[in-house]
């Protein structure tokens, strides 16, 4: 262990504390009186208390500050590892994307309404042993697991994070700036570890909010738009994409697959080659040649419809991936 | 009593036909019953047909071939020739006036007319076909979609009956449908299509042609190959046919250097066109899988269009559907065409003559939609823009629905964007926008929260119009796809 793991280690903070507490009076005016089993104060007065108690701070100060930091938070229920002044940056900075959508006004359905995420968080911690905490810290593990199988986390997978954050927020009905913070200090915590484990953690999600599609799939679509942030679909993160797949049961979910295909779908065409055949090998493996027919059939009526668009390069590229999926059905 | 005219705009070629006294329909073109949909632009008149064909073989420029694969993109796709421009609508209208000034000779004037359209066509196209009946000179005209029209002749005069599909591969498009027959009620179940048909294969054939000539020469037939396509397109219209009989041709080439001989298998040919025929394959097993249907349900299959002759093609149909045996037995190249003019009857009913009536009987005709329509929206729980949908593929029509929308924002104009797609997403990556435009006839200086009623209608050409009202001022647009407003 090295130093700064001991400093931000809570169990070195309370040996220390106790240790003080029961050594120091030696050291200072309170004896330990064995018969009566209490503190003897002898010679006591208010000026040594304080200066005790000083020597105690600058010690925890100089030592264990995170530590000490992290437990007066969950005392005071505060949480705040990015500064507050970041935080409202990047919302103020989403909000401005929001506004400055050069799409034109549109129209919003009658039927749209606000969810209260507490109500839901509740709702769903009842429902098993796994917290919302908990729940949380396992969805950030498998971003940052996601983040780093390239070696390095992108500025764009990290703005995946924020966007999944800000959407926690849009649904909040608390203070927005207490969920910010709580996220953030969560995401921070998280991006701090140093080991961490994908199947786990994707199977907490998955318990935690199983029986909610909508939010299951609010999830999902975060997770695939961190795989594809980087427009490049490496083996790795389809390795991990088919392990996340496995734990969701995508091949018996239309929904959820269908979101897979709009977030991937968006990537060039040499990236939905390498996806589509990444799916197909996958279908083939399990003997599943119904669904394969199926499925790349659906994928070529898709693409159709392209095909009769006003725009050059999107009838080009429909044309590219019909050929595409035309080969791999050939392979069946 | 006027002229019931049916009037197949096809790919490659085009046909007339009327509907007679006695309930019959006939094809009344010129003796070799059809016109090449060949349009030549000369310096001095314009040409159709042979004419235009023979200029394309003399390397004339200013030729146009299969305008009808351009109708979806009429509202972007435009040609110049002899300093005007002509949209895929302008070219098809000229082609329909040529087709009707020549009928007229024999059969008088011609103010009623139903055109066909495959029915896969967009909406862009299908608007663009009327709109260019309505420029040729027809003052009523009328869509109907080209499998329906076959069934719709098939059923009056085949005595066909039960759950059929109906397999329309022509010059240049592709349609499936699934209908139900009983006696003169033709119900259609659903629709898909694709965007290829004899055309594509001939384009293959020369293909392979050039291959050989570059693997002989060491150079293409032509430095324009388009050109030179053009100027051999009899010649390898011929080869086609005789592949379909030989399994293999003698080919005589001239190219720019030189002549060149030679031999093609006809496997080479099937070889090339297979993308096809799996296209073809997956175009079935999706319109079945959208009914829920088996391919043993499926009684009988009904061959309609040029290429159904392909033996290939055949041997396809009944391997796909498990059938022995397919319903030849029609005129493949005139079916659509001569259900056109019955169903031009049918439209206009006030206009029959008593004998006429007679003859039609109780004759009922019902398609559905064949694409979904909807509009762009933004789901405010996702805070995402998405596509829902008002109008569902599979629908009969004409239909309607209307939804309520709110605004959201402070917006002083309002604006609306038109969406259809082939499949129900609210992805809008997935959908093509067919129209978009600001509502600045709603009024404007509106907040958030002010009801909107927003109708979708498709009315019996297969057309959609849109109405957008105002629910507080009782102000209304109404809107047609290309975007016009109407009166």
């Amino acid at each position: 262990m090295n130093w700064k793991e001991f400093t931000n280690n809570t169990a070195f903070f309370l040996v220390f504390t106790v240790g003080y507490y029961l050594f120091e009076p030696f050291c200072t005016n309170i004896e330990w009186n064995y018969r009566s089993k209490s503190y003897k104060y002898c010679n006591y007065d208010g000026s040594d208390l304080f200066w005790y108690f000083l020597v105690y701070s600058l010690i925890v100060f100089a030592l264990f500050r995170p530590v000490a930091k992290r437990l007066l938070r969950a005392f005071t229920g505060e949480g705040k590892s990015i500064s507050s002044k970041e935080y409202n940056h990047n919302t103020s900075k989403k909000t401005r994307k929001v506004d400055n959508n050069n799409l034109p006004p549109t129209w919003e359905t009658s039927k749209n309404t606000n969810f209260d995420i507490t109500k839901i968080i509740s709702e769903e911690a009842d429902e098993g042993s796994i917290d919302h905490s908990r729940f949380l810290k396992a969805l950030f593990r498998v971003f940052y697991f996601i983040a780093e199988s390239d070696g390095k986390i992108d500025p764009k997978e990290e703005d995946v994070m924020d966007k999944h954050i800000y959407k926690i927020c849009r649904r909040s009905m608390e203070n927005q700036s207490y969920v910010l913070y709580s996220l953030g200090s969560i995401k921070k915590e998280i991006k701090d570890e140093k080991k961490r484990l994908l199947g786990p953690e994707v199977h907490i999600i998955k318990k935690f909010i199983a029986n909610d599609l909508s939010h299951l799939n609010e999830v999902y679509e975060s997770i695939v738009q961190c795989i594809t942030a980087d427009k490049i679909l490496d083996p790795r993160e389809l390795d991990i994409l088919e392990t996340i797949d496995s734990v969701f049961n995508i091949k018996e979910n239309e929904i959820l697959l269908n979101t897979r295909d709009s977030v991937i779908l968006e990537l060039e065409t040499d990236q939905i080659f390498i996806y589509y055949k990444w799916y197909f090998k996958i279908l083939k493996r399990q003997g599943l040649v119904e669904k394969i027919k199926k499925y790349f059939n659906n994928q070529y009526i898709k693409w159709k419809t392209l095909e009769q668009s006003q725009y050059d390069h999107l009838i080009m590229k429909s044309i590219k991936i019909q050929k595409i999926i035309f080969n791999l059905r050939r392979d069946i | 009593m006027g002229n019931f005219v049916g009037i197949d705009l096809g790919t490659t070629f085009s046909l007339l036909s009327v509907f007679k006294e006695d309930g019959t329909s006939e094809i009344i073109y010129d003796e070799l019953r059809f016109l090449p949909s060949v349009v030549y632009f000369g310096e001095s008149e314009t040409v159709f047909g042979d004419g235009a064909i023979n200029a394309a073989e003399m390397l004339e420029d200013n030729v146009v071939f299969q305008i009808k694969k351009k109708m979806p993109q009429n509202l972007k796709y435009s040609l110049s020739f002899n300093n005007s421009k002509y949209s895929p609508e302008d070219i098809s209208s000229l082609i329909l006036r040529k087709l009707i000034s020549d009928a007229e000779i024999k059969i008088g004037k011609i103010d009623t007319a139903t055109i066909t359209v495959p029915a896969f066509y967009n909406d862009i196209a299908r608007e663009a076909t009327r709109n260019a009946a309505l420029k040729a000179g027809i003052i009523n005209p009328t869509i109907i979609n080209e499998p329906v029209s076959a069934a719709l002749y098939y059923s009056r005069t085949k005595n066909t009956n039960g759950k059929v599909l109906i397999y329309d591969l022509g010059g240049g498009t592709l349609d499936c449908s699934v209908a139900e027959i009983n006696g003169d009620n033709v119900k259609i179940l659903a629709n898909r299509g694709d965007s290829f048909g004899g055309s594509d294969f001939n384009e293959k054939l020369f293909d392979l042609i050039n291959q050989a000539y570059i693997k002989e020469k060491g150079v293409p037939i032509s430095s324009n190959l388009e050109k030179s396509r053009m100027a051999n397109y009899l010649k390898i219209e011929l080869y086609k046919k005789l592949l379909d009989k030989q399994s293999e041709i003698k080919v005589s080439i001239d190219g720019d250097n030189g002549n060149y001989q030679f031999s093609i298998l006809s496997s080479d040919f099937h070889n090339k066109i297979e993308e096809y025929i799996l296209k073809s394959e997956m175009i079935i097993e999706t319109l079945l899988e959208e009914l829920k249907l088996d391919k043993s349900e499926i009684d009988e299959v009904l061959l309609v269009g040029g290429s159904t002759r392909l033996p290939l093609i055949q041997d396809h149909l009944k391997k796909t559907l498990n059938k022995d045996k397919l319903n030849t037995t029609a005129n493949v190249d005139e079916i659509v065409c001569l259900g056109a003019s019955i169903n031009c009857a049918l439209r206009n009913q006030d206009d029959q003559s008593p004998e006429q009536k007679t003859n039609l009987g109780d004759a009922n005709l019902s398609d559905v939609v064949n694409k979904y329509y909807g509009t762009r929206i933004l789901n405010q729980a996702m805070n995402k823009r998405v596509n829902m949908v008002m109008i569902n593929k599979n629908d009969s029509y004409p239909t309607s629905y209307t939804h309520v929308f709110e605004t959201v924002s402070d917006n002083s104009r309002l604006s609306c964007i038109l969406t259809e797609s082939e499949i129900s997403t609210e992805d809008l990556n997935f959908t093509e926008i067919i129209g978009e435009t600001l509502l600045d006839d709603l009024g404007s200086g509106r907040g958030p929260g002010m009801p909107i009623e927003v109708t979708f209608t498709v009315n019996r050409d297969m057309i959609l119009k849109c109405s957008y009202k105002d629910i507080k001022t009782g102000k209304e647009v109404f809107l047609d796809t290309d975007l016009n407003v109407v009166e």
